[in-house]
């Protein structure tokens, strides 16, 4: 009995230290859990601008092309459907991000990007469900309030339509996701990247020159450690979402 | 109970169950139930981008995402919370169900009791 009561000032002592050196290292402890398995990023994720509706450049990627900006609060950037025992189905217009457009011979090959979709963003047409589904049991908003996608290279790009207003290419986007404070590698093949020059048509619906990027591919709940009771019954194991974002060369905060 | 009130009950109750069924039916035989929602309306509502890229090649590969639906909608089981998304065929026709069902049994319980009544006439008064 005496030497396990010694023993406890021991082990809290120990504990302590080990605390105290990884809150040195920077390591959060809240972020040890779900970023267990985390694939170390580049660089930091891209700090949002002070009026929320765009996504601070990083310098090397900002001079590295032309830079379009996401266009929050208009038609609808992501999609997602589950099909399991019920078809379960979500939408979201708040993505904020950039992407930077590659050298003027091939548009497409595009030098970097990045997009982060609010989790609590996310409707379904039912409340208690979008509660669900940013709570803790499931995508976690008040942990990981964003899933960020962040693109890192653009492969395969092939010209596809074109005319005299818009110019498409199809290519496989190469990158990273993070959802539920894990990050994992992403390739997606037959994604579609379209070109379309400022002009009156176009200075009706937004200003600038535009862009979109639209790609359908599955996502895999257990990937990214959400786990859950009802996957796999109720909510399909695998997810389909839907990116189209529309993006133009004059930032959200300057468009009417 | 009287014949009357009890035929009253029954009809009424499955009154309310064909039409919670009828409105389930109507608006899509959804599972839960569905409210419309602003941010559905304005992601919904044409902003003229998708004009601007359809026939570029954009969609080629794949077609773009469909609306979501934003209309309310009765589903068949209430959503497990506690609020308005309880309200579905099952909360609103179980109960009336339960109703008919009771105001049925009530009668063939109470006709073996009430059988063939002793004629009164048969109690021995005689004058």
């Amino acid at each position: 009995m005496k030497t396990a009561y010694s023993a406890r000032p021991l082990t809290a002592l120990v504990a302590a230290a080990a605390f105290s050196l990884l809150l040195a290292a920077g390591v959060h402890p809240a972020r040890m859990q779900a970023g267990a398995v985390a694939v170390a990023s580049a660089r930091p994720d891209a700090e949002p601008a002070a009026s929320g509706k765009s996504l601070v450049v990083p310098d090397k990627l900002a001079k590295a092309g032309t830079v379009y900006h996401a266009m929050p609060g208009k038609d609808k950037q992501i999609s997602f459907t589950s099909k399991a025992s019920e078809t379960i189905e979500g939408q979201s217009n708040r993505v904020i991000g950039f992407a930077v457009a590659g050298p003027t011979d091939s548009p497409a090959a595009l030098k970097g990007g990045e997009w982060h979709l609010p989790v609590d963003s996310l409707r379904t047409g039912n409340p208690a469900q979008e509660k669900h589904l940013a709570g803790a049991d499931w995508l976690d908003a008040p942990k990981n309030p964003n899933i960020v996608f962040r693109i890192t290279e653009v492969k395969e790009v092939k010209a596809g339509a074109a005319d005299d207003k818009s110019k498409s290419y199809t290519a496989t986007l190469v990158g990273k996701m993070s959802l539920h404070g894990v990050t994992k590698d992403l390739t997606i093949p037959n994604s579609t990247i379209t070109f379309r020059k400022a002009s009156a048509e176009t200075a009706k619906t937004a200003k600038g020159d535009l862009m979109l990027i639209h790609s359908r591919f599955p996502v895999k709940l257990s990937d990214y450690g959400v786990k859950n009771n009802t996957i796999g019954k109720k909510v399909a194991e695998e997810i389909k979402l839907d990116v189209t974002f529309y993006l133009s060369t004059v930032p959200p905060e300057q468009q009417s | 109970m009287r014949p009357f009130p009890r035929i009253l009950i029954v009809a009424c109750s499955l009154l309310i169950v064909a039409q919670a069924l009828a409105l389930c039916a109507a608006t899509g035989w959804r599972t839960f139930t569905r409210f419309p929602q602003p941010e559905i309306e304005e992601m919904n509502r044409s902003t003229g981008l998708y004009a601007l890229f359809e026939g570029t090649g954009a969609f080629d590969n794949s077609p773009a995402a469909p609306n979501l639906d934003n209309r309310f909608a009765l589903g068949l089981i209430p959503y497990p919370a506690f609020g308005v998304e309880a309200i579905s065929v099952l909360t609103v026709a179980g109960p009336a169900a339960l109703v008919a069902l009771a105001a049925l049994l009530a009668r063939r319980r109470a006709n073996p009791r009430s059988g063939p009544q002793p004629s009164t006439s048969a109690a021995g008064i005689t004058f």
